[in-house]
């Protein structure tokens, strides 16, 4: 059982999915829903693959280029969706997303429709630093100064302006960062999975990272892991069922959202989780002492 | 002079709601802001904050003219707006909720992510946090979520989050509204010792005893149109203010 776990190829897709889902709960977290994340992690993949396999460049300087070109598109996108509200602007998102799968199309050197051949460079240790990096960098996020005001113009923009906030800036802000990482999904996608075509990044993609975002708690980015984490291994279960995945999915996030609408892991749990381990440190130095 | 309002209007589909009104706020003054429901009072406030934006008029605040301004910018030059409708941020304790500001010395961008940076300045902030809720009486209950607080401490903290971000000039939009008697005492004591600070409070109120009691001028606002100014006294007693509020209880 175990040894389907440990192949490789599982260990990347499951760091790449962790990443994706986080990348897509960093504009969440001030406000923006984007629909059009598969659209970011195609350009990264698109980018880095053609920088490495068909120019010959290096892995980091392809990784980096990866990483910027979604970064700025996200940035694009807010600044799009900043002129319409909520659902208007998830679905502007939406609409640049499919612009960037019909652009993949029309490219005939990244072999238009049929995709082409990525040379696989990415090993599972180079995927999982760089979930740890980002993990560690969004788990500062939120608890600093940036994550506070995030999370103020998410409640209520209008509030947050009469702060002092500018609020256009950190919207924005927030989805160059959310971009960055799913611009290094993407690099990973494609050096991992080594064939890329332009239908892996169609909407359905975004559909499963918003599942991972909604099962596993949209108030904390170890919701966003979470969820990522559960559906990934729920997916190797039902393997036999490939075809009936975005289904299962649409289930679940019915029952979930019924049962339990903050999500799996709420805000509340991690705080528990928190107070746990002070309380363990505490005993720990009494003890010691 | 601080706040200077000259013949500002706005209009929702035809329906003035403010309609050439023209005020002024002196520095230093409680200035009070009544009349009856739909008279276009929040509307007034909030085309100062910026949050809507006038069709005809001027804003200007100590010397500068505020009105092409964002919302954001208005708010930095030290008019703070506690709007009737807002309250706390849920998910954060007092003591976080009154670090969510962006006018204070402390980076709140991408700067703010690294550990050591400004770490002075934030130590500035948050003792300055410590001062202003001992001063409206929240110190113990800084590590309180709201949902943990009284309506009127949650309201209250409201206005001592706009003191921590630099304002001057305070807009409060019916502060007392949904308080009981005692936390009504409270409010105008704050209110009072903000006064006492040198802050300058523009407010909205339909407790006329609280308005009376704590203003130096009124302004009273009917469909939109400025009827009447003067101290308390003298608006309790003219004809046309009285009319304005009968006729609302009459019709």
């Amino acid at each position: 059982m175990i040894e389907i776990f440990l192949t490789p190829l599982f260990l990347d897709l499951l760091g790449i999915n962790i990443l994706f889902a986080v990348s897509l709960y960093i504009p969440s977290a001030c406000g923006q829903y984007s629909f059009g994340h598969c659209g970011l992690i195609g350009l990264g993949a698109y980018l880095s693959g053609a920088m490495t396999t068909l120019m010959g460049l290096p892995f980091p300087l392809a990784m980096i280029a990866g990483m910027v070109i979604s970064s700025l598109a996200g940035m694009l996108f807010s600044a799009i969706g900043l002129k319409s509200k909520d659902a208007y602007a998830a679905i502007m998102t939406l609409a640049l997303a499919q612009i960037a799968v019909v652009a993949f199309k029309a490219i005939p050197a990244t072999g238009g429709v049929m995709g082409f051949l990525v040379t696989p460079i990415v090993k599972p240790f180079m995927v999982w630093i760089g979930v740890l990096v980002c993990l560690g960098f969004t788990y500062r996020l939120e608890n600093s100064r940036l994550g506070r005001t995030f999370e103020a113009i998410k409640v209520s923009n209008k509030v947050s302006a009469t702060l002092g906030l500018n609020t256009t800036y950190f919207k924005v802000l927030a989805f160059g960062i959310g971009g960055a990482m799913a611009g290094l999904a993407g690099v990973f996608y494609a050096h991992s999975i080594s064939w890329i075509e332009p239908q892996s990044f169609a909407v359905w993609l975004t559909v499963t990272a918003f599942t991972y975002v909604l099962v596993g708690g949209s108030e904390t980015m170890w919701g966003a892991v979470g969820g990522a984490v559960l559906l990934t291994f729920l997916l190797e279960f039902v393997r036999f069922a490939t075809a009936w995945r975005l289904f299962i999915y649409g289930i679940l996030i019915i029952v979930v959202l019924n049962f339990r609408p903050t999500g799996l892991i709420t805000r509340e749990n991690v705080h528990s989780v928190g107070r746990f381990f002070t309380r363990i440190g505490g005993f720990v130095l009494r003890r010691t002492e | 002079m601080m706040l200077d309002i000259k013949d500002l209007s706005k209009s929702f589909g035809g329906v003035s709601a403010v309609n050439h009104v023209s005020i002024k706020v002196e520095k230093g003054e409680i200035h009070g802001l009544i009349g009856p429901n739909g008279a276009g009072k929040t509307t007034l406030f909030k085309l100062i904050s910026k949050v809507l934006k006038p069709d005809s008029g001027g804003i200007g605040f100590n010397g500068t003219v505020v009105t092409g301004l964002p919302s954001y910018q208005v708010a930095r030059l030290g008019i703070g707006y506690v709007f009737q409708d807002s309250l706390l941020f849920g998910s954060m304790t007092l003591f976080e909720n009154m670090l969510v500001c962006g006018n204070t010395p402390v980076n709140s961008g991408l700067l703010s992510l690294l550990p050591l940076y400004q770490k002075k300045e934030e130590r500035g902030l948050k003792e300055r946090v410590r001062e202003v809720l001992k001063l409206f009486n929240l110190e113990a209950k800084a590590e309180f979520y709201p949902r943990q607080l009284s309506y009127g401490d949650q309201r209250r903290a409201l206005i001592a989050r706009t003191l921590i971000n630099g304002a001057s000039l305070f807009l409060l939009d019916e502060p007392s509204a949904g308080m009981n008697a005692i936390e009504r005492e409270e409010l105008s004591k704050d209110i009072l010792q903000m006064r006492k600070q040198g802050h300058t409070i523009f407010i909205i109120e339909h407790n006329l005893r609280l308005i009376m009691g704590i203003c130096d001028t009124i302004s009273v606002l009917n469909f939109g149109k400025l009827i009447y100014e003067g101290t308390p006294k003298e608006v309790a007693n003219d004809k046309g203010v009285i009319e304005a509020y009968i006729g609302k209880q009459n019709g």
